[in-house]
Protein backbone atom coordinates (compact mmCIF):
# COMPACT_ATOMS: atom_id res chain seq x y z
CA UNK A 1 0.00 0.00 0.00
CA UNK A 2 2.73 2.38 1.08
CA UNK A 3 4.65 1.54 -1.82
CA UNK A 4 1.28 2.35 -4.42
CA UNK A 5 1.03 5.68 -2.47
CA UNK A 6 4.94 6.19 -3.68
CA UNK A 7 5.53 6.57 0.05
CA UNK A 8 8.71 3.50 0.58
CA UNK A 9 9.14 -0.28 -1.03
CA UNK A 10 8.06 -2.46 1.57
CA UNK A 11 8.49 -6.18 1.19
CA UNK A 12 6.72 -8.40 4.58
CA UNK A 13 5.81 -11.41 5.48
CA UNK A 14 3.20 -11.94 7.59
CA UNK A 15 -1.08 -12.44 7.50
CA UNK A 16 -2.85 -9.03 7.76
CA UNK A 17 -6.59 -8.49 8.46
CA UNK A 18 -9.31 -6.08 8.40
CA UNK A 19 -11.41 -3.87 6.78
CA UNK A 20 -10.94 -1.35 4.17
CA UNK A 21 -13.98 -0.01 2.84
CA UNK A 22 -13.39 2.43 -0.40
CA UNK A 23 -15.22 4.80 -2.04
CA UNK A 24 -14.64 6.18 -5.32
CA UNK A 25 -16.99 9.43 -6.22
CA UNK A 26 -16.35 11.73 -9.14
CA UNK A 27 -12.83 10.84 -9.86
CA UNK A 28 -12.02 10.59 -6.51
CA UNK A 29 -11.15 8.15 -3.85
CA UNK A 30 -11.73 7.93 -0.08
CA UNK A 31 -10.84 5.75 2.78
CA UNK A 32 -13.18 5.48 5.73
CA UNK A 33 -12.21 4.20 9.12
CA UNK A 34 -10.01 1.16 7.29
CA UNK A 35 -7.74 -0.95 8.95
CA UNK A 36 -5.27 -3.43 8.99
CA UNK A 37 -3.97 -5.60 11.66
CA UNK A 38 -1.50 -8.88 12.04
CA UNK A 39 -2.96 -11.82 13.49
CA UNK A 40 -2.63 -11.83 16.89
CA UNK A 41 0.03 -13.97 18.37
CA UNK A 42 2.48 -13.87 15.01
CA UNK A 43 5.46 -12.35 14.00
CA UNK A 44 6.97 -11.16 10.71
CA UNK A 45 9.02 -9.26 8.87
CA UNK A 46 9.21 -6.04 7.18
CA UNK A 47 12.11 -4.76 5.03
CA UNK A 48 11.38 -1.12 3.93
CA UNK A 49 13.13 0.24 1.55
CA UNK A 50 13.04 3.76 -0.52
CA UNK A 51 12.03 5.25 2.88
CA UNK A 52 13.43 8.88 2.31
CA UNK A 53 10.54 10.47 2.56
CA UNK A 54 10.85 10.18 6.39
CA UNK A 55 13.53 12.95 6.63
CA UNK A 56 12.74 15.27 3.36
CA UNK A 57 12.89 18.45 4.28
CA UNK A 58 15.03 17.37 8.23
CA UNK A 59 18.01 19.60 8.28
CA UNK A 60 21.15 17.36 8.17
CA UNK A 61 23.19 17.26 11.47
CA UNK A 62 20.18 17.32 13.38
CA UNK A 63 18.88 15.38 16.60
CA UNK A 64 15.83 15.04 14.52
CA UNK A 65 17.26 13.55 11.18
CA UNK A 66 19.27 11.41 13.59
CA UNK A 67 16.39 10.14 14.47
CA UNK A 68 14.75 9.74 11.52
CA UNK A 69 17.71 7.85 10.34
CA UNK A 70 17.38 5.31 13.02
CA UNK A 71 13.75 4.43 12.25
CA UNK A 72 14.39 4.19 8.47
CA UNK A 73 17.74 1.72 9.36
CA UNK A 74 15.46 -0.10 12.04
CA UNK A 75 12.75 -0.51 9.43
CA UNK A 76 15.22 -1.79 7.10
CA UNK A 77 15.02 -5.44 8.20
CA UNK A 78 12.59 -5.35 11.04
CA UNK A 79 11.37 -8.30 13.40
CA UNK A 80 7.86 -7.01 14.17
CA UNK A 81 5.58 -9.15 16.94
CA UNK A 82 2.42 -6.92 16.08
CA UNK A 83 1.69 -4.46 13.74
CA UNK A 84 -1.83 -2.09 12.53
CA UNK A 85 -2.52 0.23 9.68
CA UNK A 86 -5.22 2.71 10.39
CA UNK A 87 -6.24 4.46 6.68
CA UNK A 88 -9.00 7.55 6.66
CA UNK A 89 -9.73 10.20 4.45
CA UNK A 90 -9.83 14.21 5.74
CA UNK A 91 -10.54 16.51 3.40
CA UNK A 92 -8.09 15.65 0.29
CA UNK A 93 -5.93 13.98 2.33
CA UNK A 94 -5.16 10.35 3.10
CA UNK A 95 -4.13 10.03 6.47
CA UNK A 96 -2.26 6.81 6.85
CA UNK A 97 -1.67 5.33 10.40
CA UNK A 98 1.12 2.67 10.83
CA UNK A 99 1.82 1.34 13.87
CA UNK A 100 4.60 -1.16 14.74
CA UNK A 101 5.65 -3.40 17.51
CA UNK A 102 8.95 -5.41 17.23
CA UNK A 103 12.59 -4.75 17.13
CA UNK A 104 15.49 -4.52 14.30
CA UNK A 105 16.40 -7.96 13.05
CA UNK A 106 20.57 -6.70 13.62
CA UNK A 107 22.29 -4.30 15.45
CA UNK A 108 22.26 -0.82 14.57
CA UNK A 109 25.24 2.16 14.04
CA UNK A 110 23.53 4.28 16.27
CA UNK A 111 25.15 4.84 19.99
CA UNK A 112 23.04 6.55 22.91
CA UNK A 113 24.73 9.62 24.08
CA UNK A 114 23.79 10.91 27.57
CA UNK A 115 25.35 13.82 27.22
CA UNK A 116 23.19 15.49 24.24
CA UNK A 117 20.07 12.84 25.30
CA UNK A 118 19.72 11.09 22.22
CA UNK A 119 21.32 8.85 19.60
CA UNK A 120 24.56 9.56 17.15
CA UNK A 121 25.58 8.19 14.09
CA UNK A 122 28.26 5.86 14.08
CA UNK A 123 31.10 4.94 11.77
CA UNK A 124 31.10 1.73 10.17
CA UNK A 125 34.15 0.40 11.37
CA UNK A 126 32.66 0.81 15.23
CA UNK A 127 30.08 -1.05 16.55
CA UNK A 128 26.59 -0.05 17.31
CA UNK A 129 23.93 -0.79 19.21
CA UNK A 130 21.80 -3.85 19.90
CA UNK A 131 17.65 -2.76 20.15
CA UNK A 132 15.65 -4.82 22.73
CA UNK A 133 13.06 -2.99 21.18
CA UNK A 134 11.65 -0.22 19.35
CA UNK A 135 7.87 1.05 18.91
CA UNK A 136 7.15 2.82 16.14
CA UNK A 137 4.05 5.42 14.81
CA UNK A 138 4.45 6.71 11.14
CA UNK A 139 1.54 9.18 10.71
CA UNK A 140 1.48 9.91 7.06
CA UNK A 141 -0.81 12.49 5.76
CA UNK A 142 -0.70 12.26 1.62
CA UNK A 143 -2.74 13.98 -0.69
CA UNK A 144 -3.73 10.78 -2.83
CA UNK A 145 -5.96 11.96 -4.99
CA UNK A 146 -3.49 14.43 -6.15
CA UNK A 147 -0.43 11.51 -6.18
CA UNK A 148 -2.42 9.20 -8.22
CA UNK A 149 -3.22 11.94 -10.83
CA UNK A 150 0.13 12.96 -11.65
CA UNK A 151 1.09 9.22 -11.53
CA UNK A 152 -1.08 8.80 -14.01
CA UNK A 153 0.48 11.57 -16.18
CA UNK A 154 3.84 10.22 -15.57
CA UNK A 155 3.01 6.74 -16.60
CA UNK A 156 1.06 8.49 -19.43
CA UNK A 157 4.24 10.83 -20.93
CA UNK A 158 6.69 7.70 -19.96
CA UNK A 159 4.23 5.30 -22.22
CA UNK A 160 4.76 8.11 -25.08
CA UNK A 161 8.07 8.69 -25.41
CA UNK A 162 8.27 4.42 -25.88
CA UNK B 1 74.34 -18.57 46.83
CA UNK B 2 72.03 -16.32 47.93
CA UNK B 3 72.90 -13.81 45.03
CA UNK B 4 71.95 -16.80 42.98
CA UNK B 5 68.75 -17.37 45.19
CA UNK B 6 67.52 -13.56 44.83
CA UNK B 7 67.94 -14.18 40.87
CA UNK B 8 66.23 -17.37 40.58
CA UNK B 9 63.51 -15.52 43.16
CA UNK B 10 63.22 -12.31 41.20
CA UNK B 11 62.95 -14.39 37.53
CA UNK B 12 60.07 -16.32 39.07
CA UNK B 13 58.21 -13.31 40.22
CA UNK B 14 58.45 -11.87 36.66
CA UNK B 15 57.04 -14.73 35.45
CA UNK B 16 54.28 -14.87 38.11
CA UNK B 17 53.69 -10.98 37.31
CA UNK B 18 53.21 -11.58 33.71
CA UNK B 19 50.84 -14.56 34.65
CA UNK B 20 48.84 -12.12 36.35
CA UNK B 21 48.50 -9.40 33.90
CA UNK B 22 46.80 -11.55 31.34
CA UNK B 23 43.25 -9.91 30.32
CA UNK B 24 40.61 -11.67 28.26
CA UNK B 25 38.59 -8.17 26.24
CA UNK B 26 35.07 -9.32 25.00
CA UNK B 27 33.61 -6.18 22.95
CA UNK B 28 29.71 -6.73 23.34
CA UNK B 29 26.98 -4.47 21.58
CA UNK B 30 25.56 -2.00 23.80
CA UNK B 31 21.92 -3.03 24.56
CA UNK B 32 19.51 -0.64 24.39
CA UNK B 33 16.17 -0.81 26.21
CA UNK B 34 13.15 -0.22 24.30
CA UNK B 35 12.10 3.20 22.81
CA UNK B 36 9.53 4.33 21.12
CA UNK B 37 9.84 6.67 18.29
CA UNK B 38 6.55 8.95 16.44
CA UNK B 39 6.91 9.97 12.88
CA UNK B 40 4.50 12.34 11.38
CA UNK B 41 4.77 12.68 7.39
CA UNK B 42 3.39 15.34 5.40
CA UNK B 43 3.23 15.20 1.87
CA UNK B 44 2.35 18.14 -0.14
CA UNK B 45 2.20 18.48 -4.04
CA UNK B 46 4.35 21.24 -5.10
CA UNK B 47 2.57 24.14 -6.20
CA UNK B 48 4.62 25.03 -9.25
CA UNK B 49 3.97 21.59 -10.35
CA UNK B 50 -0.01 21.72 -10.02
CA UNK B 51 0.52 24.79 -12.37
CA UNK B 52 2.76 22.56 -14.50
CA UNK B 53 0.37 20.17 -14.72
CA UNK B 54 -2.28 22.53 -15.08
CA UNK B 55 -0.72 23.74 -18.83
CA UNK B 56 -1.22 20.03 -19.85
CA UNK B 57 -4.65 19.97 -18.83
CA UNK B 58 -5.76 22.99 -20.38
CA UNK B 59 -4.09 22.13 -23.39
CA UNK B 60 -6.02 18.61 -23.15
CA UNK B 61 -9.15 20.46 -22.72
CA UNK B 62 -9.05 23.00 -25.24
CA UNK B 63 -7.98 19.53 -27.86
CA UNK B 64 -11.23 17.37 -26.48
CA UNK B 65 -13.21 20.77 -26.98
CA UNK B 66 -12.34 21.58 -31.08
CA UNK B 67 -12.53 18.15 -31.29
CA UNK B 68 -16.05 18.30 -30.17
CA UNK B 69 -16.68 21.38 -32.02
CA UNK B 70 -15.54 19.77 -35.21
CA UNK B 71 -17.83 16.65 -34.78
Amino acid sequence: MLQQFGAASVKAEGQLNGRIPLRYQNGQLSFKDGFLFTTPGESGKIRMTDTEILTAGIPPDTPQHVQMELARKALEDYDYSWAKLNLTTEGEDLLLKMQLDGKPAKSLPFVYQRDMGGFAKVEADVQGSTFQGIRLDVNFRLPLNKIMQYRELIQMIQKSRE
Amino acid sequence: MTKNFLILLGAVAVLTATGCTQHKVEVAPVEVKPIHITIDVNVKVDRALDNFFGDIDAAKDQIEGSSKSGE
